[in-house]
């Protein structure tokens, strides 16, 4: 069951939201400070790449954003309504960030799940 | 607000002090008070990044952008960086290679 939602407007002033957001929610599934650092930015980074696209795109469609805790694992995603075929125009730096800071990340049409497991003794 | 950019010199060099945070919002600022002072020729910069609690993509390639301008011009860029957060993100991006991080803005004036 998602632990929040959020749908934000295609607009980069709006990404600071998303990132409290998952932020307080990381908190509250218990991750540690230093994990809850990587969701931050991971989610900041996935976040803002999905609203410069849909800039790119000139679609003002929201850029939506859905917080899940199942018990087992921590997930965030994002729902970009983009075109595939639009380019990010940041050489890739955003999504090789959200690479290396997260655990599992998979894509499922305009879905990118961000994905941190939590191990039982965290 | 949720950055501040504020230019000072100091030992000669011109230090740039950042507070807040520097994201995909905010950089901009950033971008354009360092743009504007290569421009002016004021190459020898210390940015300083020890109020900054977050730092993103957006705002490495504005210093990525400022370094360039500042080696094209033999100048020199160097950076204060306190928090473990923000210095993560030169560090796995490898950027920490390419400009020097210093603990404090008495080191990076040294």
């Amino acid at each position: 069951m998602p632990v929040a939602t959020l749908s934000i407007p295609p607009s980069v002033e709006h990404v600071r939201t998303a990132r409290l957001v998952a932020v307080a929610a990381a908190r509250r599934s218990g991750l540690d400070e230093e994990t809850v650092d990587d969701v931050r930015l991971a989610v900041g980074e996935a976040v803002a790449r999905a609203v410069l696209r849909h800039g790119a795109a000139e679609i003002d469609t929201h850029v939506d954003v859905v917080v899940r805790d199942d018990g087992h694992g921590f997930e965030v995603e994002v729902h970009d309504h983009s075109s595939p075929s639009v380019r990010d125009d940041d050489d890739g730096i955003a999504l090789a960030l959200v690479e290396a800071l997260v655990p599992e990340l998979r894509t499922h049409g305009e879905v990118l799940t961000l994905a941190w497991p939590l191990s039982p003794s965290a | 607000m949720d950055l501040d950019v504020s230019t000072r010199e100091e030992a000669g060099r011109v230090v740039v002090v950042a507070i807040g945070e520097v994201d995909v919002y905010t950089a901009p600022q950033l971008d354009a008070e360092l743009s504007r002072l290569t421009a002016d020729g004021r190459t020898d910069l210390v940015v300083d990044l020890a109020r900054v609690d977050f730092l993103d993509s957006t705002g490495l390639s504005v210093l990525v952008k400022a370094l360039k301008r500042v080696r094209e011009a033999d100048g020199r860029l160097d950076l204060v960086v306190t928090s473990d957060r923000v210095a993560k993100v030169f560090r796995i991006t490898g950027l920490d290679q390419l400009i020097p991080l210093h603990a404090s803005l008495a080191d990076a004036l040294a």
